[in-house]
């Protein structure tokens, strides 16, 4: 299997993350923070080291900010919701993932206005029309760091050179960027990021977090168990723990701990450079593919390693369908959850073939999946 | 009945007519025109109306003999379902137009040691042969997997003749009338293979397997959902796509070749794509396909199993 | 040897409509491979790409099955029938 399909979810993971984990599984799968026992204090341990390696990642402003999620979905929520309330006003823009968009419809209904930036056709939404859109009651600008579906990279620093001065907090969803585009929250004066621990971080499914700067103080959407003040029934106002209820996913923590490792031994900007080659690679093979329309800015600077390409007279499915059955070639079709990027796009409702690289795609990959397109469009 | 269709419009009436106390009628399709020429409970009428074939067989059933309680499901035979809808029955007609629903009949049958009179048909030709758990061979004694998608013809891709369903229909009743009459030793043997056109019946012997996965190592496949199909909705236009657990590859030039005799078929070395009832179905080398203009995932499974087949 | 194989309604499209061939073997094997010299078509309907047999289609001498005999070298001798029951989908 060629796996082109990083943008979902990172594969494979570096060996560390499979050995980490499974020696922790057997050894010392406690409940962190809870017992006291040796095998509690080792599970606290990986926990905390986690967090630090995450914070120093990020750039987080101190590593009791940095708090645990299910997933950036998760985290996205607990930003967004714990943040806005009706009669508050949020900017937003026409290139989120349903991550974003989703929660905020809901909050539409119950009484949250929210301006929608536009994006032109390759992507780009313009800090300008961000700032503009800002008000003396808005509270929250959420906006995605680097579109999933065409790469394009965001003008996150600029929109927090204005909202840094004024009441608006700025969200940024790093799902796509953290661990693969370089992000310092402190020095871009990101006030809440997002980041999903399986992609750019190379850990597994079911970890993510919400990185917090000084300013943002998000309530809890949760209360319950955290390990600490247990004499009270009141949740701990302390972070992590007041983002944090319930037991973690402790073995997940471990394997991203080994994932955000190998990113700084191979350095984010190391793995950046690797990506945007094989996007680079794969963009200009597909060009030359007759009947192969490319989605997305066509330059590499403000740009993820991300490519979405269309065939003539041919569903997205279907293209996808005969990578994977003909081919091998892992890719994902269709509107990758976030039909306002598409519509942007002008590629909604059909949809495209995206094509992500990792850090483990190799040339040979990129020459088979270019190879492949060939001879799909060949057969049509 | 597990399915009310063709062999199920002629069992269920003999069943219900016999006055069988209780009759249970499992079916998941409505009516189309192209049925009536053999499922032979329904009519223009039952067309028109929209309604469940369970419905109106139990309903028309019921007015043929009121003391027996006949019951319609409208429900798809899945690993998630199957057991629920059968495993408190005396014996189980098979009716079902696919392989993967029979298997999970013969999971459910062995599990709970129930038995069932197995029964297919294709054109003038069919097949039936009883079953009793830990007696005689089971399903998966005779067939160990299923065959690859598109290796077989199935009732849209060759039809079936009218009179061989009530003929098959006629022997699989007797064989369950004598299971609920306990009068086991005199049920018919063997798997018996009858083709009404040339009026050809014959019998053969089919042995237990000493390694049959079912029957001898009470592995469920089917029912553990290991070698039953995967339905996603695909987003973008509506589309339901249906991945089969197969290690044989599909042929799709046979498939093509099956198709081509009802449906224009657009065909390439990696995939096959034709319409029927406005609904494109684009199916791939490994079994895999993407039925497109639905959401219905019971509905793309029914397609599947009739045009491609399980 | 001269044994006759019966063939199944759904396989004669590829035996031009013959319902039984008469072929000279003696073991269940060489009589197919007779057969599918005779009708290459038929070869779909018992055998995977690869020419192995199907696991789906079932083969008999008279009424018994030849995974109890000896499979594909089980001997036929003149007059035996062999009996092929293809998988059946439709109700």
């Amino acid at each position: 299997m060629i796996y082109l399909d990083n943008a979902a979810t990172t594969f494979p993971k570096p060996e560390g993350v499979y050995s980490a984990m499974d020696r922790f599984l057997r050894t010392s799968c406690a409940n962190p923070g809870r017992s006291g026992h040796r095998m509690a204090v080792e599970s606290q341990r990986v926990v905390s080291q986690c967090r630090q390696a995450v914070a120093g990642l990020l750039g987080a402003p101190s590593v009791d900010r940095v708090v645990f999620a299910l997933n950036a979905t998760d985290a996205i929520n607990t930003a967004i919701k714990g943040l806005v309330r009706p009669g508050d006003h949020v900017v937003s823009t026409l290139m989120e993932h349903n991550a974003v968009a989703r929660p905020l419809k809901r909050l539409e209904a119950e009484g949250v206005e929210v301006t929608y930036v536009p994006a032109s056709a390759k992507g780009e939404v313009r800090a300008a029309d961000v700032i503009g859109a800002l008000r003396p009651e808005t509270r929250l600008v959420a906006m995605i760091h680097a579109s999933n579906v065409a790469g394009t990279l965001q003008p996150v620093e600029e929109v927090a050179a204005v909202t840094r001065c004024r009441d608006a907090l700025l969200l940024v969803d790093a799902a796509q960027t953290a661990g693969a585009v370089p992000v310092h929250i402190a020095d871009m004066g990101i006030d809440l990021l997002a980041f999903a621990g399986h992609k750019g971080t190379l850990g597994p499914p079911g970890t993510g977090g919400l990185v917090l700067g000084m300013r943002a103080d998000p309530r809890p959407l949760r209360e319950g168990g955290t390990g600490t003040r247990s004499e009270s029934v009141e949740h701990p106002d302390e972070l992590p723990e007041r983002l944090e209820a319930g037991t973690m996913n402790v073995s997940g923590l471990v394997g991203l701990l080994e994932g955000v490792r190998h990113v700084m031994e191979r350095s984010v900007e190391g793995i950046r450079e690797h990506e945007l080659a094989a996007a680079q690679a794969i963009e200009q093979g597909l060009a030359r593919v007759p009947g192969v329309t490319l989605h997305g800015p066509r330059r590499f600077v403000r740009r993820a390693g991300v490519v979405s390409f269309s065939l003539e007279n041919m569903d997205p499915r279907d293209v996808a369908a005969v990578l994977d059955t003909s081919f091998g070639i892992a890719t994902r079709p269709g509107l990758h959850c976030a039909p306002l990027a598409h519509q942007s796009l002008g590629t909604y409702p059909v949809g495209t073939v995206r094509m992500s690289p990792g850090p483990f795609t190799t040339e040979a990959d990129v020459r088979a999946a270019v190879d492949a397109v060939a001879a799909i469009a060949g057969a049509v | 009945m597990a399915g009310c269709g063709a062999l199920g419009s002629a069992s269920a009436t003999l069943l219900v007519r016999a006055g069988v106390g209780y009759v249970r009628i499992i079916d998941r399709d409505f009516v189309e025109t192209s049925n009536l020429q053999r499922q032979t409970l329904y009519d223009e009428d039952d067309v028109a109306s929209g309604m469940p074939k369970a419905a109106i067989a139990a309903q028309k059933l019921q007015r043929a003999n009121t003391s027996v309680r006949v019951e319609p499901r409208v429900a798809d035979l899945t690993a998630s379902s199957a057991e629920a809808l059968l495993r408190d029955v005396d014996v189980i007609v098979d009716a079902i137009d696919n392989f993967e629903a029979r298997f999970l009949v013969n999971d459910v049958a062995v599990k709970h040691s129930i038995p069932w009179v197995y029964g297919a048909v294709i054109a003038t030709y069919g097949l039936t042969m009883t079953i009793r758990p830990g007696e005689t061979a089971c399903l998966r004694c005779l067939l160990p997997e299923a065959p690859a998608p598109g290796s077989v013809d199935t009732c849209a891709t060759a039809g079936i003749l009218g009179p061989v369903v009530e003929c098959i229909a006629a022997l699989q009743v007797t064989e369950a009338l004598k299971l609920l009459l306990g009068r086991t030793d005199e049920l018919c043997g063997g798997l018996a293979q009858f083709d009404v056109w040339d009026r050809e019946l014959s019998v053969v012997d089919v042995p237990r397997q000493s390694d049959c996965p079912t029957c001898v190592q009470a592995r469920y496949d089917y029912l553990r959902a290991e070698s039953t199909a995967e339905t996603v909705s695909l987003c973008g236009r509506e589309a339901i796509q249906i991945s089969v657990p197969r290690t044989q590859p599909l042929v799709l030039t046979e498939l093509a070749a099956r198709i081509r005799g009802f449906a224009p078929v657009q065909e390439s070395p990696f995939m096959v794509r034709f319409c029927v009832d406005g609904r494109e179905i684009n199916v791939f080398a490994d079994g895999r396909a993407i039925i497109k203009g639905t959401t219905d995932e019971a509905l793309a499974r029914k397609l599947y199993a009739e045009y491609v087949g399980t | 040897m001269p044994v006759v194989i019966q063939i199944p309604t759904p396989l004669r499209r590829f035996t031009g409509g013959r319902r039984t061939v008469t072929v000279e073997a003696h073991t269940v094997g060489a009589a197919l491979d007779e057969l599918t010299g005779i009708f290459p078509d038929v070869r779909a309907g018992l055998q995977r790409p690869d020419g192995s047999l199907r696991s789906d289609a079932r083969l008999f001498v008279g009424a018994e099955d030849i995974r109890g005999l000896g499979g594909l070298d089980t001997p036929v001798s003149d007059g035996d029938v062999i009996a092929i029951i293809p998988p059946v989908a439709g109700a």
